[in-house]
């Protein structure tokens, strides 16, 4: 079956999140992999933000940053450029500059992942930037707004220090703007991160007024419409105007904006400060890198892909992912950098730098009394001396076995401390306890013991006029801790090599697919008789690729695939188990089997509505957007004369606030095609907000270009469609907003853009105990920062069940989903445990509390035992159900009462000393 | 008489509460040494007993640091650990205690700053109270 | 189960006032199950008893235990050791626990550290309501299955009085009418003229209206 593929690691240019993303991905399915970055440290654009949206995780980017140093894998690169990359697909060649010395690296293939650059709008004259001190960027404004930027996220404008009271935000700055900063397209971020901005402004002081100027307000992903609501009930306000100048008011230092309403009135308006909402570039520097090596470009200078593969590039062996591959968001990026490591998993055999770490036994290990090894980490800029306060001070504690500096090779060093001082648990002091739990875990499971016979002391906050009453009552207590750790229960369990899709749309096939490529048997179970799922309903992607070719395509290669087994008909009705092993039971035709699997992909799609509006099924010339095309014949456009598209149908309204994303470039892609067609046919594209994100905004363009009118309605005056019978004429009514009147299109046919809706979503999570959204669709993992990952560990998911979007992107996010399934697959054993509850069965008074009371609904009773049972693999350790069990039955050995209920005792003991 | 200076335990989560620690430790603020810390995999972990024992081994204040009510990863840790100081605040309200000696506060990275802020807020707040019970000869 | 709720900590401070050793005896039977009587509650009220002495300058060495059941005497007996060496015993079972303590151990001081409240069960977490008035003899199969002496206010045996309105009870808002359920479901399941069937009136012997109950089962007595 597996053609000879040739072998090698991978080089990751970037060390951005999507670099990140895709060392970690490559990393885990074995690639050694080096990651190349031009600053002196890795996180790219995302440090330099205040808070992400819509849920902050910038906290999380640092233990990704950690899992990099740490992966014997990943060698990372810091300061250091590629200038020149050469060879062919498996023995390519780059050369890397670092601090002026150029090296030639080997690699099998190449991921670039740099990443975007701002706008720089000095030179766009009427927003006075630079020149008024008032106008700054919104990459300015959240330094400012940072609390460990110089304002100490206290904002104060520029020019006299004072705190803002109403602040401007200008949108598209460097977006959808061809005359006059040649960037058609749109950044897609913008509108996001400027109600990000506006709404933090507003959380923190609450008398300042907020306002945003936008032309359309473009909040298209997973949960983007609640932010905006949200935003608006945190009075942000809102106005649709381009403002066209900013103006200096005399020495008072305040900013005139003049801008006109939709019906041409014009008004000034004094704000304290203005924030220019800058968009996206791809960066320069790799731009030039990207031509020399001969990489397409499409017009845009984005690297151009297909859209049925879109993080290949025009040379084989070069991928791409993040803001080279468009202006994308952080989870649209984070899933193409995974996809990119499944794209190079099907081409590549992984060349791993280091072998997979031999874990000793050591059973001669005795855990009384305890000896603790005290080791510490000093952090950059911590001052040295603090070193020898940690030894004078640990030294003076019983129990105490031995203290040591940690520093390079922090594994190898504590492996070899612990040893000499014939410790049996470790207490690890540094300035960032959860970057190095990770170590101190690997050393223990390299020393033989379990990983869990540690504690930690935190090193920060520390004052220095009081640093040795401070340090020694944190390392009493430290010491006090490890001294009551005991083992936490452990089970290492076999890695069932088989991966299960749920769902035979693209996303599905194409998630298949790339786990079958890399070597994993994969299992597809379909609920309808044909494969294709919605994308039968669609002629072509927005950018215009033949869709019907693509599936056939697809299909044919799924059925072929010998490591396929697809069952249509079918339904998984239960499924059990835990990351690794699961166990899914599939009826299929009244037959029920059973699948043992080691990671999922869910993948079960969405429906669009049908509508009880717009006379939808009174008529036959009115269509919905997935019937359009199969049901208009040539002829008959060839003779229409208007045409009237209606946006919205169903989505943005108070019970299905999403926004279906997808009907507004299908909208103009059909248009455009029907313009092709006939081009006297007079379209009509009735919408609320023009969402063309990204370069889809070059569609808008071109079709306003072609002549197709665009009427905004809003949610209080729809329009109305009247026809008198099925085949009678059709009319629509709209209010035009700029005429200020009511217009009427005598229309030949309507198509109306349904909101896309998580029918399925429901079952599937009750069957496989996910979570869902508040849209309804899959929730993605608490952990965050891992779009692609349900809330259950080892099950993934991809397309529409995760919110509407195109096709292109579904398939980056299903290849994307395979390779996070791979990173399961390709590993041997899982370890389940650790840092969980479990049930003392004897003192259970099976009283429901627990099962009540888990977030994550794991505990269940055990009839047969008589008591709880919480099951190891899939508890989370937040201790919850140990808080709140009336009979003190559940116990977590990670953080026991014994050591909540005596922290007092050892801190206030010994300060009455 | 020297001034007094309460004793204060705070519990606070290992998530969110920790990254506003970094924040807090990146702006060079320092924690006073009266206020003695313990972390928690999650607020959720508190319970009612926890907080009262600091009470009885004679501390003059308790405080909590959990997440943002959204951003918890475990969904309601910090929920639970808001009840749970309710609970808290009106035994101490029997006992004849302040119940403003125990708070329970939200962080994150964003409000990082307020992670060292507290522990000044709360010892200024506490110092103005005086102490919480007298010394006992056993 | 028995449903029972803390008593206020300040009417135990009252009781244990000037006692210097305290034992706080939980249960591991009902009150467990409505967190109230359990080995968590009792830690917590223990906590509670030791810092108000603290306060006025006390050390009170509070113990805490927490039996089996302390509605049978073996699981009593358990204690029989460490009551003595205490001034009093706070027991944070049902009403049953403090009576059969006082029993056994007669020269102890004896306190009810909850106050029962009624047979009912959780309807959520953290809430509980009352199903069963112990009346003596089970009428339930009239009504749907539910209970009209337990959860009609009035314990009214032949329909809703005119306190009823819009399925809930004139008392509280909270408190459904039951009278309305019962009718509403006799109509759902086309079975209300099950309802008008006489019925002879309800002897409450068996109640409490009989005095205190006493239950014997030869088969089961030595």
């Amino acid at each position: 079956m597996a053609k000879k593929i040739p072998k090698g690691s991978v080089m990751v240019l970037g060390g951005g999140i999507a670099g990140i993303q895709a060392s970690l991905s490559l990393a885990g399915a074995g690639y050694g992999v080096y990651l190349v970055e031009r600053s002196h440290s890795l996180g790219g654009m995302i440090p330099n933000l205040h808070r992400i949206y819509p849920l902050c995780a910038c906290c999380k980017l640092d233990s990704r940053i950690d899992a990099c140093n740490q992966h014997p894998n990943i060698r990372i690169l810091l300061d250091s450029t590629v200038d020149e990359i050469s060879g062919t697909l498996g023995d390519m060649k780059a050369s890397v500059t670092t601090d002026g010395r150029t090296s030639e690296i080997k690699a099998g293939a190449i991921v670039l992942a740099t990443g975007i650059e701002t706008f720089d709008p000095s030179g766009l004259e009427p927003y006075s930037y630079g020149r008024h001190p008032n106008v700054v960027t919104s990459v300015e404004y959240e330094q400012m707004q940072r609390p460990l930027g110089p304002e100490k996220g206290v904002v104060k404008r520029p020019s006299d220090g004072k705190e803002p009271r109403r602040i401007a935000w200008l949108q598209c700055v460097g977006s959808r703007d061809v005359n006059r900063c040649k960037v058609p397209y749109c950044s897609s971020v913008c509108c996001m991160y400027a109600l990000k901005e506006a709404a933090n402004t507003r959380d923190t002081s609450p008398e300042t007024e907020t306002t945003v100027f936008y032309m359309d307000m473009r909040t298209h992903g997973k949960g983007y419409e609640n932010y905006l609501n949200n935003a608006v009930s945190k009075g942000v306000r809102l106005i649709r105007s381009r403002v066209h100048s900013v103006n200096q008011t005399a020495d008072t230092g305040d900013v005139a904006l003049s801008w006109a309403e939709e019906n041409g009135t014009l008004n000034e308006e004094i704000f304290d400060m203005v924030v220019l909402s800058v968009g996206l570039k791809p960066s320069a520097q790799t731009l030039a890198l990207a031509e020399k090596i001969g990489i397409e470009l499409n017009p845009d200078h984005y690297v151009s892909s297909d859209p049925f593969n879109p993080v290949s590039t025009s040379v084989p062996g070069v991928f791409v992912c993040g803001g080279m591959a468009g202006p994308n968001d952080i989870g649209q990026s984070m899933g193409q950098a995974s996809a990119a490591a499944a794209e190079i998993q099907r081409v590549l055999a992984p060349a791993p730098f280091a072998k997979p770490a031999d874990y000793p036994q050591n059973n001669d290990l005795k855990l009384s009394p305890p000896k603790i090894l005290v080791a510490y980490h000093l952090c950059g800029g911590m001052d040295e001396e603090l070193g020898a306060e940690i030894e004078k001070i640990a030294e003076g504690f019983q129990n105490v076995a031995g203290v040591r500096r940690i520093d390079e090779a922090a594994v190898s060093s504590l492996v070899e401390a612990f040893k000499k001082t014939k410790a049996n648990r470790i207490l690890f002091a540094s300035c960032t306890p959860s970057s190095h739990k990770p170590v101190v875990e690997e050393a223990l499971k390299r020393s033989g013991v379990n990983p869990y016979l540690y504690d930690t002391v935190d090193l920060r906050v520390l004052d220095p006029s009081d640093v040795s009453n401070q340090l020694r009552d944190r390392i009493r207590m430290g010491v006090a801790r490890a001294s009551l750790v005991s083992p936490a229960a452990l089970v290492s369990m076999k890695v069932e090599k088989r991966a299960l899709v749920v769902g035979g749309g693209p996303a599905g096939l194409e998630s298949a697919l790339s786990l079958a490529d890399a070597g994993y048997p994969v299992t597809l179970v379909e609920r309808q008789e044909e494969l294709g799922g919605n994308a039968r309903h669609i002629k072509s992607t927005w950018q215009g690729g033949n869709v019907a070719q693509y599936l056939d395509g697809l299909i044919r290669k799924t059925k072929d695939h010998p490591g396929i087994t697809v069952m249509t008909r079918a339904e998984v009705v239960s499924n059990h188990g835990s990351c690794g092993s699961f166990i899914a039971a599939v009826l299929k035709e009244g037959v029920r089997s059973e699948i043992r699997y080691g990671a999922g992909i869910l993948a079960p799609g969405a429906e669009t509505i049908v509508p009880a509006e717009y006379s939808y099924g009174k008529n036959s010339r009115i269509y919905l957007w997935s019937e359009l095309f199969a049901k208009l014949d040539s002829a008959f456009i060839g003779k229409a004369r208007n045409a009237v598209f209606i946006q919205c149908v169903g989505s943005r309204e108070p019970q299905m606030p999403h926004c279906s994303n997808l009907c507004c470039s299908f909208a103009l892609r059909s248009a455009l095609d029907l313009k092709e067609q006939n081009p006297d046919l007079n379209i009509y594209i009735l919408f609320r907000e023009m969402r063309a994100f990204g370069e889809r905004e070059n569609l808008y363009r071109a079709a306003r270009e072609k002549g197709i009118i665009f009427i905004r309605y809003d949610l209080n005056s729809k329009p109305a469609v009247h026809s008198a019978g099925r085949d009678e004429i059709i009319t629509v009514t709209v209010q035009e907003p700029i005429l200020g009147r009511p217009v009427t299109i005598e229309a030949d046919f309507i198509s109306l853009q349904s909101a896309i809706a998580p029918t399925g979503c429901r079952e599937t999570a009750k069957v496989f105990n996910v979570e869902l959204d508040p849209d309804g669709f899959l929730a993605e993992a608490p952990e965050k920062l891992r779009p692609l990952d349900t809330t259950m560990k080892g099950l993934f998911m991809a397309g529409l069940a995760v919110y509407p979007k195109d096709i292109t992107e579904s398939i980056a996010q299903a290849r994307g989903a395979a390779a996070r399934a791979a990173e399961i697959l390709a590993q041997d054993e899982v370890q389940i445990g650790g840092l969980v509850a479990e049930v003392n069965s004897a003192r259970c008074a099976e009283c429901c509390t627990c099962v009540r009371t888990c977030p994550f609904g794991v505990p269940r009773i055990d009839y047969e035992k008589g008591a709880a049972y919480i099951d190891p693999a899939l508890c989370r350790g937040c201790g919850m159900c140990v808080a709140e069990c009336p009979g003190k039955a559940i116990v977590m050995s990670s953080m026991s009462d014994e050591t909540l209920n005596g922290a007092p005792a050892v801190f206030f003991a010994a300060a009455a000393k | 008489m020297s001034e007094f200076v309460p004793k204060i335990m705070a519990f606070y989560c290992s998530n969110c509460a920790t990254s506003a620690a970094k924040v807090s430790h990146g702006m060079s603020k320092t924690m006073p040494s009266n206020v003695h810390m313990i972390h928690v995999p999650c607020t959720g972990r508190i319970e009612t007993l926890h907080l009262l024992k600091p009470f009885e081994e004679g501390a003059d204040g308790v405080y909590v640091a959990g997440c943002q009510h959204d951003s918890c990863q475990y969904i309601g840790g910090i929920a639970k650990a808001e009840k749970r100081v309710l609970q808290v605040k009106k035994i101490l309200e029997q006992l004849g205690i302040d119940p403003g000696r125990i708070e329970v506060f939200s962080l994150s990275a964003a409000l990082g700053y307020r992670f060292v802020d507290i522990a000044w807020e709360m010892t200024e707040k506490i110092r103005r109270m005086g102490p919480a019970s007298m010394s006992v000869n056993p | 189960m028995i449903v029972a709720e803390a008593k206020p900590i300040s009417e135990i401070l009252t009781m244990v006032k000037g006692l210097k050793k305290v034992l706080v005896l939980g249960c591991k039977g009902c009150v467990t199950v409505c967190n109230v009587g359990g080995a968590k509650e009792a830690g917590i009220l223990a906590s509670s008893i030791r810092i108000a002495g603290r306060k006025e300058g006390i050390m009170v060495d509070v113990g805490e235990h927490t039996l089996e059941r302390q509605c049978d005497p073996e699981y009593i007996e358990e204690v029989k050791d460490i009551v003595p060496s205490y001034d009093a015993v706070v027991s944070i079972a049902c009403g049953v626990g403090p009576q059969f303590l006082s029993e056994r151990y007669p020269g102890a001081k004896v306190f009810p550290g909850v106050n029962t409240k009624f047979m009912g069960g959780a309807v959520a977490h953290g809430i509980w309501s009352e199903r069963c008035a112990g009346c003596g003899t089970c009428v339930i199969h009239y009504f749907g299955g539910m209970c009209p002496i337990a959860r009609c206010s009035k314990s009214l045996m032949n329909g809703p009085c005119g306190g009823s309105s819009h399925g809930k009870c004139e008392i509280s808002k909270d408190v459904d009418c039951i009278w309305d359920m019962i009718v509403r479901k006799a109509m759902d399941q086309g079975r209300l003229n099950d309802l008008l069937e006489f019925r002879p009136p309800k002897s409450w012997t068996t109640a409490r209206d009989g005095g205190p109950r006493r239950m014997i089962r030869e088969e089961l007595v030595k």
